[in-house]
């Protein structure tokens, strides 16, 4: 056996690992795209015990999601995130009329977009989401066993929870050039523009509420992937794997954690705080 | 004209035919037919003992029934236990990985591939049947999966389908090296995977849907199975049958899943149209391949055909009389065709032997 085959083989190995390892450099070097402040309502902590690896899942919300606007009337309506416009410049089709009999299979067979979202961090459009949020409970059709006042005050009590456990990354846009959706937000330490996948999708027409006109059939844009994952390194991850993944029901952040992101959009963890145990600032 | 085997697979067949001319000699002699005059039969006894000791001293090829059933065994359990291997490296690295400085991480999973790769090249130098190199082939692709994805999640890259490129030339460099057919099948389905991901990237869609797309592996397949008429193996010998079989592995189950969701096509049809069209298309051309198997004496490609075959065939027919006819009838029918196809078979096969006695 020659030894060609063999040194290919190394080389392989080798420049694979130097793509990689370049690339991130690459992406940590110069002038960082966005740095934002998280905390455990933005990144949850699992833990596994087979994965010692201590890594960040990013929580985000879709605005305008129909959950709570379903009580809204038609013109209250927030525009969509995607709209027509915005399905066209990231390449889909959406010539076929939403009521057309072939629309279902038509966008059904159109293959997800790559792109960019921007991720804004406590901005008015989560405000937006909480106040929907609230609105919806003090709309919403009541049951009869919630006539009484305490389990009324209970619930809202409930969504008060639940707004402060929430998120407050909210997607506030979406574009195929990631420059373009930075000029639109230029704010780099409330926004990340993240690489996304983005999906489109025909509705058929709905009646939820007998508040609301009936929604008519309608083509939109549904984010489908946002890179969610952020590895947390040592020494940053002793402190978080000390403190242990379970929600101990307190309103107050466990850990801050700052993210950044670099010239290609991808991110690192370059700081932790506020955690018990502090191994880093 | 004696032409010197190139691969183990040409020595095994080499073997198995020296000694069924042997058994045969036997019988013919039992049988009066046919009897050498000693000075004759102790020159073939010489001739294929000699034979058969350097066709095992140099392919380490099975010289009775029973040294091939462990030879079975032992390919068996050297695949298994490559897997184990496989799976006992990645989650063993999981398991504590965390603990160690990033600088550590990275030259860990960087050096496993190498290691891995130095460990095969010294069992392959060591024995000829490769069992141990073969583990190690597959343990050298797993470290080299796992230093990509754990590179890509420590520093938090983007995934990319390039990924696939590199593990697929890896398992078809270590293939040709070590004559491994089990990773030159590994390397065709990554490479597969990776074209069909680069041509979804080039019209804007993201790599990981590549299998959205079931038309990319039946082309990918096709060109699969086309490569051993145009890439001759005059030393690898026993890789033209990879190929045919990945390919056709790779089509019929595209051809398969087109057949049964439509929506997935690039064809302007109506759903049930493109259903209707590629269950033909499949029931077509898995005859058109039993048929070139036969004619080529291609193995790997007759049972993969008549497989798929048979389930285009029942898909076909689920299509049309399952709401149309009582569960009874509509396996009767079924039954009856099994029978049919039994009777087809075996009138193949005595017009192939009295075509091969002729």
């Amino acid at each position: 056996m020659t030894r060609a085959t063999l040194i290919a083989a190394a080389i392989l190995i080798a420049l694979s690992n130097a793509v990689v390892l370049v690339h991130a450099a690459r992406n940590r070097s110069g002038a960082r795209d966005s740095a934002l402040v998280l905390t455990n309502r933005e990144l949850s902590y699992y833990g596994d015990p087979d994965d010692s690896g201590v890594v960040l899942h990013l929580e985000w919300l879709v605005p305008r999601s129909m959950m709570f606007t379903t009580l809204l009337d038609r013109d209250e309506e927030p525009p969509p995130l995607i709209d027509d416009e915005k399905l066209v410049k990231l390449g889909f089709d959406v010539s076929v009329e939403p009521t057309d009999e072939r629309a279902g299979s038509f966008y059904a067979r159109q293959t997800p977009r790559t792109a960019f979202a921007a991720l804004e961090l406590d901005g008015p459009a989560w405000r937006e989401w909480a106040e929907s949020r609230r609105r919806f409970e003090r709309e919403r059709p009541k049951f009869p066993e919630e006539a009484s006042s305490v389990r009324l005050a209970t619930a809202a009590a409930d969504v008060e929870t639940e707004i402060r456990a929430s998120t407050r990354l909210v997607i506030v846009d979406v574009d195929r050039d990631a420059a373009d959706l930075r000029a639109r937000h230029p704010d780099r330490d409330t926004v990340a523009i993240v690489p996304a996948v983005i999906g489109i999708e025909a509705r058929g027409a709905s009646t939820t509420s007998s508040k609301s006109a009936p929604r008519p059939a309608r083509v939109q844009g549904v984010v489908r992937r946002l890179p969610s994952e952020i590895h947390v390194p040592k020494p940053f991850s002793d402190a978080l794997r000390e403190l242990g993944p379970a929600y101990d029901g307190s309103d107050e952040p466990r850990y801050r954690v700052r993210v950044e992101w670099g010239s290609l959009h991808e991110p690192w963890v370059a700081g932790v705080e506020g955690v018990e145990k502090q191994s880093a600032r | 004209m004696n032409v010197a085997p190139r691969s183990q697979s040409d020595a095994q067949s080499r073997a198995d035919r020296i000694r069924v001319l042997r058994d045969e000699l036997d019988e013919l002699a039992r049988q009066g037919v046919l009897e050498l005059t000693p000075d004759q039969r102790g020159r073939f006894d010489s001739w294929s003992s000699s034979e058969l000791r350097v066709l095992e001293a140099s392919f380490d090829v099975d010289t009775s029934d029973s040294a091939k059933r462990v030879s079975w065994g032992l390919k068996i359990a050297s695949t298994l236990g490559g897997i184990a291997l496989c799976a006992a490296l990645v989650m063993c690295f999981t398991r504590y990985w965390g603990y160690f400085d990033t600088w550590l991480q990275v030259c860990a999973i960087v050096a496993a591939p190498f290691a891995a790769l130095a460990g095969t090249e010294y069992a392959a130098r060591r024995e000829r049947t490769l069992y141990f190199a073969t583990q190690l082939a597959l343990l050298t692709i797993a470290a080299f999966m796992n230093d990509l994805v754990m590179l890509g999640r420590i520093f938090n890259v983007d995934s990319s389908e390039n990924a696939l490129l590199v593990w697929g030339a890896l398992s078809g460099v270590l293939a040709y090296r070590y004559g491994l057919r089990l990773l030159l099948l590994i390397g065709i389905g990554f490479l597969a995977c990776w074209t069909s991901a680069a041509f979804a990237d080039v019209f804007g869609m993201h790599w990981v849907h590549f299998a959205d797309r079931p038309e990319n592996f039946g082309a990918l397949g096709a060109g699969v199975f086309l490569v051993p008429s145009v890439v001759k193996h005059e030393r690898r010998t026993d890789f033209p049958a990879v190929y045919r079989l990945g390919g056709a592995l790779v089509f019929f189950a595209a051809v398969f899943f087109l057949g049964v969701w439509g929506v997935s096509s690039y064809l302007p049809f109506e759903k049930k149209s493109v259903e209707l069209l590629y269950q033909c298309v499949g029931i077509v051309s898995s005859a058109a391949a039993i048929w070139l198997g036969i004619a080529r004496g291609w193995t790997g490609v007759v049972n993969t055909a008549s497989a798929f075959f048979v389930l285009f065939l029942y898909c076909r027919l689920y299509h049309w009389f399952w709401d149309l006819m009582p569960k009874f009838a509509f396996f009767g029918v079924i039954g009856a065709i099994a029978i049919v196809l039994v009777i087809a078979f075996k009138r193949v096969r005595g017009r192939i032997g009295r075509e091969s006695a002729a």
